[in-house]
This record gives structure tokens, C-alpha cells and sequence, in this order.
């Protein structure tokens, strides 16, 4: 089961909800996807488009069909004062303790401010928030957000909608030898099923993603696909791969081969 | 008085409370959509809960902000 603080979930990907070609296929993927955790967020409603609106309806009866816990998200704040007003709102309006904190330092890569996630994190955790910082893989942030009362933590595979996978596969495992009990979810980057399943693979307890799924060519295809992958990925990891080795070894018995298959 | 919602800049000539301004903004612009439970609001970029918009009183020039559900990632 994946651990978010007190809630205990079957499915280990969180799915976003924007970027989809309609609300409709947006619902259809995320119930194939069989996620149980969907992120949302709060904005301007524009009285011209009622998108806004639709989606919100959209979301509600996604909810009344299955199990799905709301995540609602701090995009775009770029100090810890938004965020912490956003989180507030938020609570609020989605009647819910979980927030997944983002804090942008820079607009070019979208990349967290460590300093202002750390501030934001520390002043939500003591009003209640049940936090899920998104935060790049660097191993002493990650170890401040723990000392502040995180109790998940979400790096980055790579920038936010780029799809390039894990960017850096050695930092993220040196993550999660050196931080073996906290859960641990990829935030970001992921484009493939396959990289998902690396992430699962090296041990990381759940993937959170959306434009993957979102800009596919079938996106409620590829959300089962994403499925089998973070599923597939978490086996592999609880079966233990093997040892990789430099020389090539038979796999075939030796014992009995016939006489002019035999090396002299 | 001036004050601003959503960036747009609202008038009242008496003192008003933030009730009576949603309430305002919301037929103005032909929000009937925005129901009281699809919309929550920050004043001056502090949270201000739904148990305090009948009493906070909304001063010159203040920010008012109104947001609803919205997808994201």
C-alpha cells in the first residue's frame, strides 16, 4: 500500500488533470488509469469560459463513481506567502488537509525554490497540512523538508512537462538509500511508461504525473499503460532484480551438450 | 470607494462588507455559475474563511481575490 501520511492508498499513481484534449476524456483516463489520488488547482474563474466549472463537475462525479482522494496544488506561487495563502484557500474550498506544495525559483525550468518550499513547508505542517513538497532531488533540501515534518517527499524526475525521465538516476537513488522509510514519490518529468517503471524499479514508492497521459495520442490508453507500468515496476522491485555482471554467462545447463557443440 | 476584485476595480459609496461585495461582483459580471460553495477568497493575499465575509469590512483600495476548482498537474 502506498503511505501519504495517515491515508493508505491501493494504486501507486497520482494522476493530474489538466491538459486533456476534453473533460470527458480527462474523467475516462483517470478512471483507467485506476488512480486513486487526483491532483486539481485553484483559479480565476473567467465568466466568458465556464471551463473551470465543468471540470469542477467533472471531478465531483469522478469522486462519486470511485474512491479518489483530492490533491490540490500550489502552481505558479513563487514566494511562501502565496503558497501558504493558496494552501489555505485550498483547504477550504476542497475540504482536505493534503496539499502538494510548489514553490517556483525559476520560470525558465519551472524548478522549486528550496529555500521558500523549506519556509512555506515548515508554516503549513504546524496549521495542519498534511504536505507533499515538490522539490528537485537534492539530498540535504529533501533532509530540511524532513526536519520540518514532511512526511512524503516529491522530487523531480526532470523539469515539469518535458517528459525526459530521470535526469539524474544517481542522485534520486542516493534518495532513496539514504532515506529508506520516507515515501517517496516521482514528481515530474516523466514522458514513458518505461521511465515510470525505472522509477518504480529503484525503489521510489509512487509516481505522480499528468501531460504523459494528458498529450498522448489515446490518453486514456496511455493511462492504462502507465498503470502496468508503476504496477509492474513496484513487483520488480519487491521480486529484487538480479546482480548485472560484465561477462555473459549460459543460461542453458552446460551438463550434457552434445559433442560438437563442445569447446575443445 | 475603490477596491478591486480579480484585478477589476469595483466602487461602493458606502462602507461594505466583503458579502456585499462578492454579492455585487457576482451579478455584475453575470456569475450566476459561481455558486457560494464554488468559489473561496483571499483579501490583500490572506485567506479570509466563509465564516468571515458577513463581518470583515472591505477598505480603499483592498485586493480582493476569487478563485474556483480549475484542473491541475
Amino acid at each position: 500500500m502506498l503511505k501519504l501520511y495517515d491515508l493508505n492508498l491501493n494504486s501507486r499513481l497520482l494522476v493530474g488533470t489538466a491538459l486533456y484534449p476534453s473533460p470527458q476524456i480527462m474523467a475516462d483516463s483517470i478512471l483507467a488509469s485506476e488512480t486513486e489520488m487526483i491532483t486539481l488547482s485553484l483559479r480565476r474563474q473567467d465568466p466568458a469560459n465556464n471551463q473551470g466549472q465543468s471540470i469542477w463537475q467533472y471531478i465531483q462525479n469522478i469522486s462519486a463513481q470511485k474512491t479518489c482522494h483530492l490533491l490540490p496544488n500550489t502552481a505558479g506561487c513563487h514566494s511562501a506567502q502565496e503558497a501558504i495563502t493558496i494552501a489555505e484557500m485550498s483547504r477550504e474550498m476542497f475540504n482536505t488537509d493534503f496539499i502538494k506544495l510548489e514553490v517556483i525559483g525559476d520560470d525558465y525550468n519551472l524548478q522549486p525554490d528550496p529555500f521558500a518550499l523549506v519556509e512555506a513547508a515548515e508554516h503549513l505542517i504546524k496549521k495542519g497540512f498534511k504536505v507533499l513538497p515538490y522539490c528537485t532531488d537534492d539530498l540535504v533540501l529533501c533532509k530540511k523538508l524532513l526536519d520540518v515534518g514532511c512526511q512524503v517527499l516529491m522530487p523531480w524526475g526532470s523539469p515539469i512537462g518535458t517528459g525526459k525521465g530521470l535526469m539524474n538516476p544517481y542522485n534520486l537513488q542516493t534518495l532513496r538509500e539514504r532515506l529508506p522509510d520516507v515515501t517517496l514519490v516521482i514528481d515530474a518529468g516523466i514522458g514513458k511508461p518505461s521511465q515510470a517503471m525505472q522509477a518504480m524499479e529503484l525503489g521510489f514508492d509512487a509516481i505522480l504525473l499528468n501531460t504523459a497521459i494528458a498529450k498522448a495520442q489515446d490518453p486514456i490508453a496511455m493511462a492504462r499503460a502507465f498503470n502496468a507500468a508503476v504496477t509492474g515496476g513496484r513487483m520488480a522491485y519487491e521480486a529484487g532484480t538480479m546482480e548485472s555482471r560484465q561477462t555473459a554467462a549460459p543460461s542453458t545447463p552446460v551438463l550434457g551438450t552434445p559433442f560438437w557443440q563442445q569447446v575443445k | 470607494m475603490k477596491y478591486f476584485i480579480n484585478d477589476i476595480e469595483q466602487e461602493s459609496p458606502t462602507p461594505c462588507s466583503l458579502e456585499q461585495a462578492l454579492g455585487s461582483y457576482i451579478e455584475d459580471n453575470g456569475n450566476t455559475e459561481l455558486s457560494e460553495n464554488s468559489y473561496v477568497v483571499a483579501v490583500n493575499q490572506n485567506f479570509v474563511p466563509r465564516s468571515e465575509y458577513q463581518s470583515l469590512l472591505i477598505n480603499e483600495g483592498d485586493k480582493i481575490e476569487v478563485l474556483s476548482p480549475m484542473a491541475g498537474g
